[in-house]
């Protein structure tokens, strides 16, 4: 909110350089944004919080200002000559719904000539962001800024029946406000009307209807107390914010509206207005005074230094509190009606804190431990799966969870979508890490990274049974280059097996047994080119070659390979770790090379040689692929060594061939192989 | 015979370019020399030897026959001989050794600096006995901010816009929810932190953006005060810039803290107070952390008596933090994902 030093200094008169207001305002809560110098004056954009309404106009921010540098408030003037007629004889107010507007009060001015506002009027208004219109509304405006209240004027000739009925419209109302536009109300909506039609969104903007214009000579000036909650639903609904509205909806001070139709009057009244007698003022319920009990002992509790009794009692004083002494160390405080935040002890004691000063409290440490230690199983698992990919030459990207719908229409399942997205491009959950991984590919190498290796860890979004899951999952995607060329090595590019054995690798780091890959087929990719990746016999990912119709929609044109895993999965499995006793007698390695069945999936030889449970057969690896040549084109030749070790005697030739030639017969047994 | 003669002579023929394509060295070469050219053992000379057996019209023949073949292996070899001599001067060339050649390069992967940063901060936290909570990014009304004291229709909701999935459930706008789990399901004392990624429907720019990553704190327990809240933040950040960094501590407004504070930090930035600077506006100060004590009603919600426990809650913006600390100009570096960028922060 905007205030102006001028209008500040004539409500209390302080000495301090503006630099020293600044730096005090904002250490008392009221931080200041911008600071514009004018010809004439100084201007001050103050960041009034939400719960101090009672800010929002420049007497408020003169209160808090008088309150720290002890400086007493200056009197507003309400007072002016009134004339002999009665307001109450002239316009009849009735309230039909009383919990939407509490308390309605006015003032009537005959005789006021409608023209341009002196030039003083206008600039105080300009400076603080308000447009100049007529001297009427200028003043009305100009006592909003002053008080806070927001003040409406009407024209009294265009009060059918000289009645003001303040009352929920009836839907399909209809209304044109003061910007031109014309709103059909609801009953939802509170509207101030006469004896006919409505004649102002109550609270908010008022009617063409019953403005004030050059014409006008008699005006009804409202000052009311609204329902916050009722003023920011109608506010909401037409998506329409004003300076009345804005206090409105925050909650103005109940007892304020006679207070604040007076200072009108006396305005109007210098002016030249006419202002009959009295103020109506139609106050149905009667507000309570509210009432708080402040402990010392709470007080010093929160704060850790002694605050002595002298200091809360003139503090909250100054503020507008009444204290009384109830007990030793214990208060009972008044609440003003302008103060609507301070509902509770701990508001009181914020206001006492306040002003004592945060930066006199002293720094500690809390000697707080919890109840039990905590381990972070989970994410320690979390970190070491990152640290693998690093080592092995993956870099992490982090992307939005929210995902253009186009990006992943090859996806099963329910998507979850925003209601109010920023853009249709970001208006669905991710169902899963491909398109966000795909985008980031897509983004390096059009900018000319021909090699990306990337990772992400987090959620993917599905509705499962009408209920929303998140799953954690990691994605890991590849393309291009594994390594450039340089002076010394040719370039190489990233295949399917780095994937798998970077996968591998993360697997078994983790402690993980029992993994399995089984060829699978999916549509995100390429026939033939992927597995499934299984522990335990549960499926917990995926890897393969992506499909060209997927890399499309990312504009991708090379080889594309990815892997996920379902952590939610893997995370909660218990791995314990299991010592595994070496031998120190030495081993014997033999080869053979073989011919086999291009459809036979080298899978079955591995799990057929392990079926066989040979005790000696330490380890075994297929060091030789290739097909052509001389080779049968149905046929591929495969080259394995075959390392034995015993855990309590060295072999002996012998004993090796005697098992080599036991593995071979039966692995001639159980696959179609053709020895070299 | 002639007939066999010329059989085995295109059979050399023939098998001697797969034989040259098998030498590797001026010895392999010598080796298939001999056994085809060699007076006592080549395959040739031993062929040459049968002549005699041939019967008087065949011998001239077969004698051209042979010598040409002759020939034509000598001149195979040598033309094989004078490429080995030629690879052996190149490898000499390339084993010839300078040490200023750039070095074998092999990159490890880089972590993304959010995560770096949050990690730095876990760490502090968790060296201070600090336990990491985390709760669901799709949230209720209710935990996001009913719970935490901001009603229906509360002004202070403006501040947090939010996206919603329906009326009931939201992207949460903040880790706060979590606080509220927390203490549902554990009594004091109680000392966590809570990172996560949050949602605000802000439009992306320099320094606004729709998804980004906030850590906050709580702590529980008995006689808990503001000078604990100033201490834990003031040796947190101290920890994680410099000892020297200067802080203030300022009131605020939170709907779930009474009193509520906004911590600056002198800017680091900025040599004279006053000048245009991105990073501060010119005031000095940058506000890196929101926090108070842990307003009685949502306690009281959370089925903590406030007469007995009190506590404070604090919560900062990871990607504020990582800009202030590495310099980063704008936020939209962090959602790219340019590699360029990751790779800054490598290990």
């Amino acid at each position: 909110m905007k205030i102006s030093l001028n209008w500040i200094k004539e409500l209390v008169n302080f000495n301090s350089p503006v630099e020293k207001l600044i730096e005090d305002l904002s250490m008392k809560g009221f931080p200041v944004e911008e600071v514009l110098k004018k010809e004439d004056d100084i201007i001050i954009d103050i960041e009034v919080t939400p719960n101090r309404p009672d800010c929002l106009g420049h007497i408020g921010i003169a209160r808090e200002i008088s309150a720290i540098y002890d400086i007493p408030l200056k009197k507003v003037r309400t007072n002016y000559r009134e004339t002999e007629e009665a307001v109450e004889n002239v316009v009849n107010i009735e309230i039909l719904n009383p919990d939407l507007c509490l308390r309605y009060s006015g003032i009537l001015i005959r005789d006021f000539k409608v023209t341009e506002s002196p030039l003083w009027l206008k600039k105080r208004l300009e400076y603080l962001g308000v447009r100049s219109i007529n001297v009427a509304v200028d003043l009305t405006n100009y006592v909003l800024l002053l008080t806070g209240h927001p003040i409406h004027a009407f024209d009294l000739e265009k009060i059918e029946e000289r009645k003001i009925l303040i009352r929920r419209a009836i839907s399909g109302e209809k209304l044109i406000t003061l910007d031109g536009v014309e709103r059909i109300l609801d009953d939802e909506t509170l509207v101030i009307a006469d004896g006919k039609k409505p004649l102002a969104i109550a609270g908010i903007i008022g009617g063409e209807n019953s403005g004030i214009s050059e014409t006008t000579k008699d005006i009804f000036i409202e000052s009311a107390y609204f329902n916050p909650i009722s003023i920011r639903r109608t506010s909401k609904k037409l998506n329409f914010i004003t300076e009345a509205s804005y206090r409105f909806e925050r909650g103005t001070d109940w007892e304020f509206p006679p207070i604040a139709a007076k200072i009108c009057g006396s305005l109007f009244w210098k002016f030249g207005g006419k202002i009959s007698k009295g103020v109506i003022d139609v106050y149905p319920g009667g507000i309570p005074e509210r009432k708080v009990i402040l402990r010392k002992e709470k007080l010093q509790e929160l704060t850790g230094i002694p605050i002595p009794d002298s200091f809360v009692k003139k503090t909250l004083t100054k503020l507008g509190f009444n204290l009384t002494k109830i007990d030793k160390g214990k208060w009972n405080v008044i609440v003003p009606s302008r103060r609507n935040d301070a509902t509770h002890e701990a508001d009181l004691i914020e206001e006492v804190i306040r002003y004592f000063g945060y930066e006199k409290i002293p720094i500690e440490l809390p000697a707080t431990i919890e109840s039990e230690i905590y381990i972070g199983e989970r994410r320690n698992k979390v970190k070491k799966i990152r640290e693998i990919l690093f080592e092995e030459g993956y870099d992490e990207v982090i992307n939005f969870s929210f995902i253009n719908p186009h990006n992943e229409d090859f996806l099963n399942g329910d998507p979850i979508f925003l209601k109010n997205p920023i853009s249709s491009k970001l208006s669905q959950m991710r169902r899963s890490l491909i398109p966000s991984l795909l985008e980031s590919i897509s983004l390096n190498m059009s900018r000319g990274i021909d090699g990306v290796k990337i990772f992400e860890i987090g959620n993917v979004y599905r509705k499962e049974n009408e209920k929303i899951v998140e799953k954690l999952f990691l994605g890991v995607a590849a393309s291009g280059y594994i390594q450039d060329k340089s002076w010394i090595e040719k370039e190489k590019f990233f295949d399917v097996f780095h994937l798998k054995g970077s996968i591998f690798h993360l697997l078994e780091n983790l402690g993980i047994k029992n993994i399995k890959f089984e060829k699978s087929s999916e549509n995100i990719y390429e026939q033939n080119s992927s597995l499934n990746i299984i522990i335990s016999n549960e499926k917990v990912g995926s890897l393969g070659i992506l499909n060209d119709s997927v890399l499309k929609k990312f504009q991708i044109e090379k080889k594309t390979f990815y892997s996920e895993l379902n952590l939610d999965k893997i995370l909660d499995e218990e791995h314990k770790f299991e010592f595994e006793p070496i031998s120190r007698f030495p081993s014997t390695t033999r080869d053979i090379s073989f011919l086999v069945d291009k459809k036979i999936p080298y899978s079955k030889i591995e799990e057929t040689i392990l079926s066989l449970e040979i005790n000696e057969l330490e380890r075994f690896y297929l060091w030789d692929v290739f097909s052509g040549g001389n080779i049968p084109p149905e046929k591929v030749s495969m080259t394995m060594s075959f390392v034995y070790r015993s855990a309590d005697r060295t072999l002996t030739d012998g004993e090796v061939n005697l098992l080599h030639m036991e593995l071979i017969k039966k692995l001639k047994e159980k696959i179609d192989i053709k020895l070299r | 015979m002639l007939d066999e003669l010329k059989e085995k002579a295109s059979k050399i023929r023939t098998e001697l370019e797969n034989k040259l394509n098998t030498v590797k060295s001026e010895k392999d070469l010598s080796e298939l020399r001999d056994s085809l050219l060699s007076r006592k053992k080549g395959e040739i000379s031993l062929l040459l030897k049968k002549i005699p057996e041939l019967p008087e019209k065949e011998r001239a023949q077969a004698g051209k026959l042979l010598n040409e073949l002759r020939d034509f292996v000598e001149q195979e070899i040598k033309k094989t001989h004078q490429k080995i001599l030629e690879e052996i001067e190149a490898k000499k060339k390339i084993e010839y050794f300078d040490i200023t050649l750039p070095g074998r390069l092999f990159y490890t992967g880089s972590p993304h600096l959010i995560r770096l940063v949050e990690e730095e901060i876990e760490e502090i936290f968790l060296r201070m006995g600090y336990s990491i909570e985390e709760g669901p990014e799709i949230e209720s009304d209710w935990y996001n901010f009913e719970a935490l004291n901001i009603p229906k229709d509360h002004p202070a909701r403006d501040a947090q816009d939010t996206f919603y999935i329906d009326d009931e459930m939201l992207l949460r706008t903040h880790t706060s929810p979590v606080q509220i789990r927390v203490m549902k399901k554990r009594k004091p004392p109680i000392k966590s932190i809570m990172p996560g990624r949050v949602f605000r429907k802000d439009e992306a720019d320099a320094s606004h953006s729709p998804m980004f990553f906030q850590v906050e704190g709580l702590v529980i327990d008995r006689g808990i005060n503001f000078a604990h809240l100033k201490g834990t933040l003031d040796t947190f950040i101290k920890t994680l810039f410099s000892k020297n960094t200067e802080l203030r501590f300022r009131p605020s407004y939170f709907p779930f803290t009474e009193p509520s504070a906004e911590i600056d930090m002198r800017c680091p930035l900025c040599k004279n107070p006053g000048e245009e600077c991105r990073l501060c506006g010119g005031t000095g100060w940058i506000e890196i952390l929101g926090a108070g004590m842990v307003h009685p009603k949502v306690l009281d919600t959370c089925g903590i008596d406030w007469e007995l426990y009190t506590g404070f809650a604090f919560g900062l913006g990871v990607e504020r933090i990582a800009m202030i600390k590495y310099g980063i100009p704008d936020m939209r570096y962090f959602y790219e994902n340019d590699l360029r960028f990751i790779k800054q922060f490598g290990r």
